[in-house]
Protein backbone atom coordinates (compact mmCIF):
# COMPACT_ATOMS: atom_id res chain seq x y z
CA UNK A 1 0.00 0.00 0.00
CA UNK A 2 2.45 2.08 1.28
CA UNK A 3 4.52 1.63 -2.17
CA UNK A 4 1.53 2.18 -3.98
CA UNK A 5 0.94 5.79 -2.57
CA UNK A 6 4.49 6.56 -3.34
CA UNK A 7 4.12 5.74 -6.66
CA UNK A 8 1.33 8.38 -6.78
CA UNK A 9 3.21 10.74 -5.10
CA UNK A 10 6.25 10.59 -8.02
CA UNK A 11 3.69 10.85 -10.65
CA UNK A 12 1.81 13.53 -9.24
CA UNK A 13 4.67 16.09 -8.48
CA UNK A 14 6.55 14.70 -11.34
CA UNK A 15 3.23 16.95 -13.58
CA UNK A 16 2.75 20.30 -13.04
CA UNK A 17 -0.27 20.30 -11.67
CA UNK A 18 0.24 20.08 -7.74
CA UNK A 19 2.25 23.28 -8.44
CA UNK A 20 -0.38 25.08 -10.21
CA UNK A 21 -2.86 24.11 -7.35
CA UNK A 22 -0.32 25.70 -5.05
CA UNK A 23 0.23 28.76 -7.04
CA UNK A 24 -3.42 29.02 -7.40
CA UNK A 25 -3.96 28.98 -3.71
CA UNK A 26 -0.88 31.90 -3.15
CA UNK A 27 -2.54 33.59 -5.78
CA UNK A 28 -5.92 33.81 -4.17
CA UNK A 29 -4.28 34.78 -1.18
CA UNK A 30 -3.02 37.92 -2.65
CA UNK A 31 -5.80 39.03 -4.26
CA UNK A 32 -7.71 38.61 -1.08
CA UNK A 33 -5.34 40.57 0.50
CA UNK A 34 -5.24 43.13 -1.96
CA UNK A 35 -9.06 43.39 -1.96
CA UNK A 36 -9.18 44.00 1.56
CA UNK A 37 -6.78 46.82 1.35
CA UNK A 38 -8.13 48.69 -1.32
CA UNK A 39 -11.60 48.36 -0.45
CA UNK A 40 -11.73 48.21 3.22
CA UNK A 41 -14.44 47.57 5.41
CA UNK A 42 -16.72 46.56 2.26
CA UNK A 43 -16.13 42.70 2.22
CA UNK A 44 -14.47 42.13 5.36
CA UNK A 45 -12.68 43.86 8.06
CA UNK A 46 -9.07 44.55 7.48
CA UNK A 47 -7.80 40.99 9.74
CA UNK A 48 -4.37 40.63 11.08
CA UNK A 49 -2.00 38.41 9.78
CA UNK A 50 -2.45 36.00 12.32
CA UNK A 51 -6.53 36.03 11.95
CA UNK A 52 -5.93 35.91 8.17
CA UNK A 53 -5.41 31.72 7.69
CA UNK A 54 -9.19 31.50 8.65
CA UNK A 55 -10.40 33.75 6.12
CA UNK A 56 -8.42 32.31 3.67
CA UNK A 57 -10.36 28.71 4.60
CA UNK A 58 -13.49 29.84 4.66
CA UNK A 59 -13.08 31.45 1.29
CA UNK A 60 -11.50 28.17 -0.44
CA UNK A 61 -13.18 25.69 0.98
CA UNK A 62 -16.27 25.32 -0.17
CA UNK A 63 -15.60 25.19 -3.77
CA UNK A 64 -11.90 25.74 -4.44
CA UNK A 65 -10.73 22.77 -2.72
CA UNK A 66 -13.56 20.83 -3.80
CA UNK A 67 -12.77 21.13 -7.32
CA UNK A 68 -8.58 20.54 -6.62
CA UNK A 69 -9.93 17.31 -5.35
CA UNK A 70 -12.04 16.56 -8.60
CA UNK A 71 -9.32 17.68 -10.64
CA UNK A 72 -6.67 15.34 -8.79
CA UNK A 73 -9.33 11.91 -8.47
CA UNK A 74 -10.22 12.35 -12.26
CA UNK A 75 -6.63 12.77 -13.13
CA UNK A 76 -5.56 9.74 -11.07
CA UNK A 77 -8.16 7.35 -12.26
CA UNK A 78 -10.07 8.60 -15.38
CA UNK A 79 -7.36 9.61 -16.96
CA UNK A 80 -5.14 6.88 -16.36
CA UNK A 81 -8.09 4.70 -17.00
CA UNK A 82 -8.11 6.26 -20.84
CA UNK A 83 -4.69 6.47 -21.28
CA UNK A 84 -3.91 2.97 -20.72
CA UNK A 85 -1.63 3.24 -17.55
CA UNK A 86 -4.55 2.23 -15.06
CA UNK A 87 -4.20 -0.97 -15.80
CA UNK A 88 -0.22 -1.27 -15.17
CA UNK A 89 0.09 -1.66 -11.39
CA UNK A 90 -3.14 -4.51 -11.73
CA UNK A 91 -0.23 -6.70 -13.73
CA UNK A 92 1.83 -7.01 -10.43
CA UNK A 93 0.74 -8.42 -7.43
CA UNK A 94 -1.80 -5.60 -6.10
CA UNK A 95 -5.10 -6.30 -5.74
CA UNK A 96 -7.42 -3.50 -7.05
CA UNK A 97 -9.15 -2.71 -3.25
CA UNK A 98 -5.81 -1.62 -2.27
CA UNK A 99 -5.37 0.16 -5.58
CA UNK A 100 -7.89 1.98 -5.17
CA UNK A 101 -7.53 2.56 -1.94
CA UNK A 102 -4.25 3.81 -2.15
CA UNK A 103 -5.35 6.15 -4.39
CA UNK A 104 -7.82 7.68 -2.30
CA UNK A 105 -5.13 8.15 0.57
CA UNK A 106 -3.12 9.77 -1.88
CA UNK A 107 -5.61 12.31 -2.89
CA UNK A 108 -6.13 12.77 0.45
CA UNK A 109 -2.22 13.72 1.18
CA UNK A 110 -2.19 15.88 -1.22
CA UNK A 111 -5.44 17.94 0.01
CA UNK A 112 -3.65 17.97 2.96
CA UNK A 113 -0.45 19.09 1.18
CA UNK A 114 -3.41 21.67 -0.52
CA UNK A 115 -3.94 22.65 3.35
CA UNK A 116 -0.65 23.56 4.67
CA UNK A 117 0.23 25.54 1.66
CA UNK A 118 -3.03 27.92 2.30
CA UNK A 119 -2.16 27.94 6.05
CA UNK A 120 1.29 28.54 5.12
CA UNK A 121 1.26 31.18 2.73
CA UNK A 122 -1.82 33.29 4.30
CA UNK A 123 0.25 33.46 7.54
CA UNK A 124 2.95 35.08 5.44
CA UNK A 125 1.00 36.69 3.24
CA UNK A 126 -1.12 37.64 5.92
CA UNK A 127 1.90 39.04 8.45
CA UNK A 128 3.08 40.89 5.62
CA UNK A 129 0.34 42.96 4.39
CA UNK A 130 -1.63 43.27 7.55
CA UNK A 131 1.11 42.75 10.21
CA UNK A 132 1.38 39.94 12.34
CA UNK A 133 -0.50 42.02 15.38
CA UNK A 134 -1.23 40.97 19.00
CA UNK A 135 -3.06 37.97 18.92
CA UNK A 136 -6.29 36.81 17.35
CA UNK A 137 -10.09 37.23 18.10
CA UNK A 138 -12.07 34.55 16.90
CA UNK A 139 -15.72 34.14 17.11
CA UNK A 140 -15.43 36.96 19.91
CA UNK A 141 -12.71 35.71 21.85
CA UNK A 142 -9.38 36.71 22.09
CA UNK A 143 -6.52 33.79 21.81
CA UNK A 144 -2.64 34.83 22.46
CA UNK A 145 -0.34 33.94 18.97
CA UNK A 146 0.23 30.36 20.52
CA UNK A 147 -2.89 29.74 21.43
CA UNK A 148 -3.82 31.00 17.88
CA UNK A 149 -1.82 29.27 16.14
CA UNK A 150 -3.21 25.88 17.83
CA UNK A 151 -6.33 27.37 17.18
CA UNK A 152 -5.64 27.51 13.05
CA UNK A 153 -3.88 24.16 13.35
CA UNK A 154 -7.33 22.49 14.72
CA UNK A 155 -9.53 24.37 11.68
CA UNK A 156 -7.32 22.97 9.49
CA UNK A 157 -7.09 19.81 10.77
CA UNK A 158 -10.67 18.81 11.30
CA UNK A 159 -11.25 20.54 7.43
CA UNK A 160 -9.31 17.38 6.16
CA UNK A 161 -12.48 15.03 7.50
CA UNK A 162 -14.78 16.46 5.25
CA UNK A 163 -12.36 17.10 2.33
CA UNK A 164 -11.61 12.90 2.62
CA UNK A 165 -15.06 12.41 2.23
CA UNK A 166 -15.83 14.40 -0.15
CA UNK A 167 -12.48 12.64 -2.12
CA UNK A 168 -13.90 9.34 -1.20
CA UNK A 169 -17.15 10.80 -3.00
CA UNK A 170 -15.00 12.32 -6.31
CA UNK A 171 -13.12 9.02 -6.49
CA UNK A 172 -16.90 7.22 -7.12
CA UNK A 173 -16.94 9.92 -9.69
CA UNK A 174 -13.90 9.30 -11.55
CA UNK A 175 -14.88 5.60 -11.23
CA UNK A 176 -17.93 5.40 -13.20
CA UNK A 177 -16.64 7.57 -16.08
CA UNK A 178 -14.19 7.03 -18.90
CA UNK A 179 -13.94 10.63 -20.12
CA UNK A 180 -11.70 13.04 -17.96
CA UNK A 181 -13.84 15.75 -19.45
CA UNK A 182 -17.16 14.08 -18.93
CA UNK A 183 -15.67 13.52 -14.92
CA UNK A 184 -14.70 16.86 -14.50
CA UNK A 185 -17.66 18.52 -16.26
CA UNK A 186 -20.59 16.44 -14.17
CA UNK A 187 -18.68 16.19 -11.26
CA UNK A 188 -18.03 20.04 -10.70
CA UNK A 189 -21.62 20.25 -12.14
CA UNK A 190 -22.42 18.01 -9.11
CA UNK A 191 -20.77 20.31 -6.47
CA UNK A 192 -22.39 23.56 -7.72
CA UNK A 193 -25.77 21.89 -7.91
CA UNK A 194 -25.48 20.43 -4.19
CA UNK A 195 -24.13 23.52 -3.16
CA UNK A 196 -27.04 25.52 -4.41
CA UNK A 197 -29.26 22.81 -3.01
CA UNK A 198 -28.14 22.99 0.47
CA UNK A 199 -28.59 27.07 0.43
CA UNK A 200 -32.01 26.57 -1.57
CA UNK A 201 -33.29 23.64 1.16
CA UNK A 202 -32.41 24.39 4.83
CA UNK A 203 -33.48 20.88 5.94
CA UNK A 204 -32.28 18.69 2.78
CA UNK A 205 -28.97 20.94 3.06
CA UNK A 206 -28.28 19.11 6.24
CA UNK A 207 -27.88 16.09 4.63
CA UNK A 208 -25.83 17.25 1.98
CA UNK A 209 -21.93 16.51 2.17
CA UNK A 210 -21.26 20.68 0.67
CA UNK A 211 -22.94 21.03 4.68
CA UNK A 212 -20.04 19.44 5.91
CA UNK A 213 -17.16 21.85 4.96
CA UNK A 214 -17.86 24.38 7.13
CA UNK A 215 -17.52 22.20 10.48
CA UNK A 216 -14.85 23.89 11.63
CA UNK A 217 -17.16 26.42 12.34
CA UNK A 218 -19.51 24.42 14.26
CA UNK A 219 -17.12 21.89 15.93
CA UNK A 220 -15.23 25.10 18.28
CA UNK A 221 -18.36 26.65 19.01
CA UNK A 222 -19.72 24.79 22.47
CA UNK A 223 -23.34 26.16 21.00
CA UNK A 224 -22.85 24.09 17.76
CA UNK A 225 -21.71 20.94 19.46
CA UNK A 226 -24.60 19.27 18.37
CA UNK A 227 -24.79 20.70 14.70
CA UNK A 228 -20.81 19.32 14.82
CA UNK A 229 -21.58 16.31 15.76
CA UNK A 230 -24.40 15.53 12.76
CA UNK A 231 -21.91 17.16 10.33
CA UNK A 232 -18.70 14.40 11.53
CA UNK A 233 -21.66 11.58 11.64
CA UNK A 234 -22.73 12.77 7.69
CA UNK A 235 -18.83 13.13 6.96
CA UNK A 236 -18.50 8.95 7.94
CA UNK A 237 -21.62 8.11 6.58
CA UNK A 238 -20.70 9.70 2.94
CA UNK A 239 -16.75 7.83 3.84
CA UNK A 240 -18.28 4.75 4.54
CA UNK A 241 -21.06 4.70 1.44
CA UNK A 242 -18.10 5.78 -1.26
CA UNK A 243 -15.54 3.26 -0.05
CA UNK A 244 -18.20 0.78 -0.01
CA UNK A 245 -19.37 1.65 -3.71
CA UNK A 246 -15.73 2.33 -4.86
CA UNK A 247 -15.16 -1.06 -3.88
CA UNK A 248 -17.91 -2.10 -5.66
CA UNK A 249 -16.92 -0.70 -8.59
CA UNK A 250 -13.43 -1.47 -8.76
CA UNK A 251 -13.98 -4.81 -8.55
CA UNK A 252 -16.12 -5.05 -11.47
CA UNK A 253 -14.89 -2.58 -14.14
CA UNK A 254 -13.79 -3.91 -17.05
CA UNK A 255 -9.59 -2.63 -17.79
CA UNK A 256 -10.31 -2.19 -21.72
CA UNK A 257 -8.26 0.30 -21.89
CA UNK B 1 10.54 -27.59 -24.55
CA UNK B 2 9.16 -29.88 -21.97
CA UNK B 3 6.08 -31.18 -20.55
CA UNK B 4 5.79 -28.20 -17.90
CA UNK B 5 2.60 -26.69 -18.30
CA UNK B 6 3.18 -23.51 -17.69
CA UNK B 7 0.19 -22.07 -18.81
CA UNK B 8 -3.60 -23.27 -19.18
CA UNK B 9 -6.78 -21.84 -20.63
CA UNK B 10 -9.58 -23.74 -20.44
CA UNK B 11 -13.20 -22.92 -22.14
CA UNK B 12 -12.96 -19.33 -22.06
CA UNK B 13 -15.67 -17.36 -22.96
CA UNK B 14 -17.04 -13.79 -23.10
CA UNK B 15 -20.04 -12.60 -24.21
CA UNK B 16 -21.18 -9.27 -25.13
CA UNK B 17 -25.19 -8.38 -25.13
CA UNK B 18 -25.63 -11.78 -25.42
CA UNK B 19 -22.89 -12.18 -28.14
CA UNK B 20 -19.61 -14.78 -27.68
CA UNK B 21 -16.93 -12.45 -28.79
CA UNK B 22 -14.22 -15.05 -27.68
CA UNK B 23 -16.28 -18.53 -27.49
CA UNK B 24 -14.96 -21.48 -25.12
CA UNK B 25 -11.08 -21.07 -25.87
CA UNK B 26 -8.93 -23.46 -24.79
CA UNK B 27 -5.10 -24.15 -25.63
CA UNK B 28 -2.14 -24.60 -22.81
CA UNK B 29 1.82 -23.76 -23.32
CA UNK B 30 4.65 -25.82 -21.97
CA UNK B 31 7.96 -24.52 -20.38
CA UNK B 32 9.83 -23.26 -23.09
CA UNK B 33 7.34 -22.84 -25.37
CA UNK B 34 6.82 -19.86 -28.15
CA UNK B 35 2.86 -19.86 -28.40
CA UNK B 36 1.58 -17.90 -31.19
CA UNK B 37 -1.82 -16.56 -30.61
CA UNK B 38 -3.06 -15.97 -34.48
CA UNK B 39 -5.84 -14.12 -35.14
CA UNK B 40 -7.34 -11.41 -37.60
CA UNK B 41 -7.53 -7.78 -36.08
CA UNK B 42 -10.93 -8.34 -33.66
CA UNK B 43 -10.20 -11.74 -33.63
CA UNK B 44 -10.38 -11.75 -29.78
CA UNK B 45 -6.76 -11.84 -28.92
CA UNK B 46 -6.68 -9.00 -26.82
CA UNK B 47 -9.66 -9.95 -25.01
CA UNK B 48 -8.60 -13.29 -24.23
CA UNK B 49 -5.12 -12.07 -23.21
CA UNK B 50 -7.10 -9.78 -20.81
CA UNK B 51 -9.24 -12.27 -19.51
CA UNK B 52 -6.53 -14.29 -18.85
CA UNK B 53 -4.67 -11.58 -16.91
CA UNK B 54 -7.97 -10.99 -15.00
CA UNK B 55 -8.53 -7.44 -16.24
CA UNK B 56 -11.84 -8.12 -18.22
CA UNK B 57 -13.83 -10.49 -16.31
CA UNK B 58 -14.85 -13.95 -18.11
CA UNK B 59 -18.28 -15.42 -17.98
CA UNK B 60 -16.89 -18.98 -18.44
CA UNK B 61 -13.79 -20.77 -18.13
CA UNK B 62 -10.63 -21.14 -15.98
CA UNK B 63 -6.87 -19.79 -16.31
CA UNK B 64 -4.02 -22.15 -14.40
CA UNK B 65 -0.49 -20.95 -14.26
CA UNK B 66 1.36 -23.49 -13.11
CA UNK B 67 -1.53 -25.70 -12.23
CA UNK B 68 -2.65 -23.22 -10.23
CA UNK B 69 -5.64 -21.54 -10.63
CA UNK B 70 -5.48 -17.81 -11.52
CA UNK B 71 -8.58 -16.59 -9.92
CA UNK B 72 -8.33 -18.13 -6.55
CA UNK B 73 -4.45 -17.50 -6.81
CA UNK B 74 -3.78 -13.92 -7.46
CA UNK B 75 -0.97 -12.82 -6.40
CA UNK B 76 1.18 -16.07 -6.82
CA UNK B 77 0.13 -16.34 -10.62
CA UNK B 78 0.53 -12.72 -11.59
CA UNK B 79 4.19 -12.78 -10.29
CA UNK B 80 5.30 -15.48 -12.45
CA UNK B 81 3.95 -13.48 -15.32
CA UNK B 82 5.41 -10.57 -17.45
CA UNK B 83 2.73 -8.71 -19.85
CA UNK B 84 2.52 -6.30 -22.45
CA UNK B 85 -1.29 -5.80 -23.20
CA UNK B 86 -2.12 -3.86 -26.55
CA UNK B 87 0.57 -1.29 -27.40
CA UNK B 88 2.71 -0.71 -24.29
CA UNK B 89 1.62 2.62 -22.26
CA UNK B 90 3.76 4.12 -20.28
CA UNK B 91 3.23 7.31 -17.93
CA UNK B 92 5.52 9.49 -20.75
CA UNK B 93 6.40 12.36 -18.48
CA UNK B 94 8.54 10.28 -16.35
CA UNK B 95 12.01 8.50 -17.72
CA UNK B 96 11.77 5.13 -18.83
CA UNK B 97 14.13 4.18 -15.89
CA UNK B 98 11.25 5.77 -13.45
CA UNK B 99 8.55 3.87 -15.53
CA UNK B 100 10.57 0.80 -14.43
CA UNK B 101 10.87 2.27 -10.69
CA UNK B 102 7.16 2.80 -10.74
CA UNK B 103 6.42 -1.40 -11.48
CA UNK B 104 9.82 -2.66 -9.13
CA UNK B 105 8.18 -0.70 -6.17
CA UNK B 106 5.09 -3.06 -6.01
CA UNK B 107 7.46 -6.19 -6.52
CA UNK B 108 8.90 -7.75 -3.80
CA UNK B 109 12.54 -8.85 -5.15
CA UNK B 110 12.88 -6.26 -7.53
CA UNK B 111 15.86 -4.38 -6.52
CA UNK B 112 17.89 -1.23 -8.88
CA UNK B 113 20.34 -4.27 -10.21
CA UNK B 114 17.40 -5.97 -11.78
CA UNK B 115 16.43 -2.70 -13.24
CA UNK B 116 19.56 -1.73 -14.75
CA UNK B 117 19.85 -5.47 -15.73
CA UNK B 118 16.19 -5.18 -17.47
CA UNK B 119 17.41 -1.65 -19.30
CA UNK B 120 20.44 -3.35 -20.67
CA UNK B 121 18.69 -6.79 -21.78
CA UNK B 122 16.26 -4.38 -24.43
CA UNK B 123 19.08 -2.58 -25.17
CA UNK B 124 18.10 1.64 -23.97
CA UNK B 125 20.86 2.49 -21.24
CA UNK B 126 21.65 5.44 -23.16
CA UNK B 127 18.44 6.25 -23.31
CA UNK B 128 16.91 5.54 -20.30
CA UNK B 129 16.86 8.74 -18.04
CA UNK B 130 14.86 10.24 -20.51
CA UNK B 131 11.36 11.13 -20.38
CA UNK B 132 9.01 8.47 -22.35
CA UNK B 133 7.33 10.96 -24.54
CA UNK B 134 10.84 11.11 -26.31
CA UNK B 135 10.68 7.59 -27.08
CA UNK B 136 10.05 6.46 -30.86
CA UNK B 137 7.70 3.62 -31.03
CA UNK B 138 9.76 0.52 -31.32
CA UNK B 139 11.90 2.03 -27.91
CA UNK B 140 8.36 2.07 -26.61
CA UNK B 141 8.03 -1.72 -27.59
CA UNK B 142 11.28 -2.50 -25.97
CA UNK B 143 11.07 -0.82 -22.23
CA UNK B 144 7.07 -2.60 -22.11
CA UNK B 145 9.55 -5.87 -22.99
CA UNK B 146 12.04 -4.40 -20.34
CA UNK B 147 8.75 -3.85 -17.58
CA UNK B 148 7.84 -7.14 -18.44
CA UNK B 149 10.66 -8.78 -17.63
CA UNK B 150 11.20 -7.58 -14.43
CA UNK B 151 10.24 -9.26 -11.96
CA UNK B 152 11.60 -12.51 -13.62
CA UNK B 153 9.14 -13.66 -14.86
CA UNK B 154 8.64 -17.34 -16.10
CA UNK B 155 6.00 -16.56 -19.04
CA UNK B 156 5.51 -13.50 -20.98
CA UNK B 157 2.53 -12.48 -22.58
CA UNK B 158 2.75 -10.21 -25.75
CA UNK B 159 0.51 -8.74 -27.23
CA UNK B 160 1.23 -7.74 -31.07
CA UNK B 161 4.90 -6.47 -30.11
CA UNK B 162 5.95 -5.75 -33.17
CA UNK B 163 3.13 -3.53 -34.31
CA UNK B 164 3.40 -0.54 -36.15
CA UNK B 165 7.35 -1.41 -35.83
CA UNK B 166 9.79 -0.55 -39.25
CA UNK B 167 11.15 -3.98 -40.40
CA UNK B 168 14.30 -3.27 -38.49
CA UNK B 169 12.62 -2.91 -35.45
CA UNK B 170 10.33 -6.00 -35.91
CA UNK B 171 13.52 -7.84 -36.66
CA UNK B 172 14.89 -6.41 -33.36
CA UNK B 173 12.08 -7.56 -30.85
CA UNK B 174 11.88 -10.91 -32.94
CA UNK B 175 15.46 -11.55 -32.08
CA UNK B 176 14.96 -10.04 -28.31
CA UNK B 177 11.94 -12.65 -27.82
CA UNK B 178 14.11 -15.86 -29.52
CA UNK B 179 17.20 -14.84 -27.31
CA UNK B 180 15.66 -14.68 -23.91
CA UNK B 181 13.11 -18.01 -24.72
CA UNK B 182 16.61 -19.64 -25.06
CA UNK B 183 19.13 -17.55 -22.90
CA UNK B 184 16.30 -17.02 -19.74
CA UNK B 185 14.56 -20.09 -20.32
CA UNK B 186 11.50 -17.97 -20.71
CA UNK B 187 8.15 -19.04 -22.13
CA UNK B 188 6.07 -16.60 -24.37
CA UNK B 189 2.57 -16.38 -25.26
CA UNK B 190 3.10 -13.66 -28.43
CA UNK B 191 -0.39 -12.45 -30.19
CA UNK B 192 0.12 -11.38 -33.35
CA UNK B 193 -1.95 -10.94 -36.58
CA UNK B 194 1.12 -11.31 -38.49
CA UNK B 195 2.00 -14.81 -39.91
CA UNK B 196 5.36 -14.74 -40.80
CA UNK B 197 5.91 -13.73 -37.01
CA UNK B 198 4.41 -17.05 -35.70
CA UNK B 199 6.72 -18.93 -38.51
CA UNK B 200 9.66 -17.00 -37.71
CA UNK B 201 9.94 -17.54 -33.96
CA UNK B 202 6.87 -19.56 -32.41
CA UNK B 203 7.05 -23.26 -31.93
CA UNK B 204 3.27 -23.44 -31.48
CA UNK B 205 0.44 -22.01 -32.68
CA UNK B 206 -3.63 -21.33 -32.01
CA UNK B 207 -5.91 -19.59 -34.65
CA UNK B 208 -8.40 -18.02 -33.82
CA UNK B 209 -11.18 -16.58 -36.14
CA UNK B 210 -14.27 -14.55 -34.99
CA UNK B 211 -13.50 -15.77 -30.89
CA UNK B 212 -12.96 -19.43 -31.60
CA UNK B 213 -10.03 -21.62 -32.30
CA UNK B 214 -9.94 -22.82 -35.57
CA UNK B 215 -6.69 -24.65 -35.50
CA UNK B 216 -4.12 -25.45 -32.26
CA UNK B 217 -1.07 -27.44 -33.09
CA UNK B 218 2.54 -27.44 -33.53
CA UNK B 219 3.44 -24.96 -36.25
CA UNK B 220 5.19 -28.14 -37.92
CA UNK B 221 2.51 -30.41 -37.69
CA UNK B 222 0.26 -27.73 -39.42
CA UNK B 223 2.31 -27.08 -42.41
CA UNK B 224 2.79 -31.20 -42.57
CA UNK B 225 0.70 -32.85 -44.93
CA UNK B 226 0.51 -35.56 -47.59
CA UNK B 227 1.27 -33.82 -51.00
CA UNK B 228 4.05 -31.78 -52.18
CA UNK B 229 3.69 -28.78 -54.46
CA UNK B 230 6.40 -28.22 -57.28
CA UNK B 231 6.96 -25.04 -59.25
CA UNK B 232 8.03 -26.65 -62.99
CA UNK B 233 9.66 -23.76 -65.22
CA UNK B 234 9.61 -24.88 -68.83
CA UNK B 235 8.88 -23.27 -71.98
CA UNK B 236 6.85 -26.41 -72.67
CA UNK B 237 4.35 -25.57 -70.99
CA UNK B 238 1.20 -27.31 -73.31
CA UNK B 239 2.83 -30.75 -73.70
CA UNK B 240 3.86 -30.66 -69.80
CA UNK B 241 0.41 -29.98 -68.76
CA UNK B 242 -1.11 -32.96 -71.32
CA UNK B 243 1.25 -35.87 -69.79
CA UNK B 244 0.44 -34.44 -66.35
CA UNK B 245 -3.23 -35.40 -67.57
CA UNK B 246 -1.99 -39.09 -67.26
CA UNK B 247 -0.67 -39.24 -63.34
CA UNK B 248 -2.81 -40.28 -61.29
CA UNK B 249 -0.08 -39.26 -58.18
CA UNK B 250 -0.75 -35.90 -59.63
CA UNK B 251 -3.20 -34.00 -58.12
CA UNK B 252 -3.78 -30.61 -58.73
CA UNK B 253 -1.83 -28.31 -61.33
CA UNK B 254 -1.57 -24.62 -62.24
CA UNK B 255 -0.42 -23.01 -65.36
CA UNK B 256 1.44 -19.58 -64.89
CA UNK B 257 3.61 -17.89 -67.43
CA UNK B 258 6.87 -19.65 -66.62
CA UNK B 259 5.83 -23.18 -66.59
CA UNK B 260 3.34 -25.13 -63.94
CA UNK B 261 2.63 -25.35 -60.36
CA UNK B 262 2.07 -28.85 -59.68
CA UNK B 263 0.88 -30.40 -56.27
CA UNK B 264 1.37 -34.45 -56.21
CA UNK B 265 1.45 -37.61 -53.39
CA UNK B 266 4.26 -37.34 -51.80
CA UNK B 267 7.17 -38.95 -52.97
CA UNK B 268 7.22 -39.32 -55.93
CA UNK B 269 8.69 -35.55 -57.53
CA UNK B 270 11.88 -37.73 -58.54
CA UNK B 271 9.63 -39.82 -60.23
CA UNK B 272 7.93 -37.03 -61.93
CA UNK B 273 11.34 -35.52 -62.98
CA UNK B 274 12.01 -38.61 -64.60
CA UNK B 275 8.99 -39.11 -66.75
CA UNK B 276 9.30 -35.32 -68.15
CA UNK B 277 12.72 -35.43 -69.18
CA UNK B 278 12.07 -39.12 -70.72
CA UNK B 279 9.30 -37.37 -72.76
CA UNK B 280 11.45 -34.51 -73.95
CA UNK B 281 10.34 -31.96 -71.82
CA UNK B 282 12.85 -29.45 -71.94
CA UNK B 283 12.73 -28.52 -67.40
CA UNK B 284 15.06 -25.62 -66.58
CA UNK B 285 13.85 -25.84 -62.85
CA UNK B 286 11.82 -28.11 -60.58
CA UNK B 287 11.68 -26.23 -57.17
CA UNK B 288 9.66 -27.80 -54.48
CA UNK B 289 6.96 -25.44 -52.51
CA UNK B 290 7.07 -25.12 -48.76
CA UNK B 291 3.43 -24.57 -47.67
CA UNK B 292 3.68 -21.99 -45.88
CA UNK B 293 1.61 -20.71 -42.43
CA UNK B 294 -0.32 -18.54 -44.69
CA UNK B 295 -1.60 -20.55 -47.14
CA UNK B 296 -2.65 -23.29 -44.40
CA UNK B 297 -4.50 -19.83 -42.74
CA UNK B 298 -6.35 -18.95 -45.68
CA UNK B 299 -7.83 -22.70 -46.37
CA UNK B 300 -8.88 -22.68 -42.97
CA UNK B 301 -10.66 -19.21 -42.89
CA UNK B 302 -11.58 -19.45 -46.50
CA UNK B 303 -9.85 -16.02 -47.38
CA UNK B 304 -7.80 -15.56 -44.59
CA UNK B 305 -9.13 -11.66 -44.40
CA UNK B 306 -6.59 -8.45 -42.60
CA UNK B 307 -3.77 -11.03 -42.09
CA UNK B 308 -0.84 -9.68 -43.21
Amino acid sequence: MLNLIKNEMIKTFSTKKMYVFYGIIVVFCLMISLTIILQPGEIIDKPTGQAFPLILLKGLIGQIFPIFIIILSVDMITNEYRNGTFKLPLLHPVSRRKYILAKIFSIILLTVSLLGVTLLSSYFIGSIFFGWGEGVTIDGNLYSSLDGILKMLSYYGISILPLAAFSMLSVVLALLFSNAGVAVGLSIGLLFALDVARQLLPNLGLYIINSTFYIFESLFNSSLYDTAFSQILLTLIYAFISLIISDIIIRKKEIIY
Amino acid sequence: MNNKEVLKVQNLTKKYENKAVVNKVSFSINEGDIFGFLGPNGAGKTTTIKMILNLIKKDQGEVYVNGKDFSENFNECISKIGAVVETPKFYEYLTGYQNLKQMANLEVNVDEERINEVIKIVRLEKRAKEKVNTYSLGMKQRLGIARALLNNPKLVILDEPTNGLDPQGMRDIRELIKKLAVENNITFLISTHLLHEVEQICNKVAILKEGEIISYDTVKNLLKKNTETLNLQTPDILKTLSLLKDLDYVKKKVRHEEGVVVEIEKGFSTKLNKYLIQNEIKLEYSIPVNQSLEEFFIKKTKGGEQIA
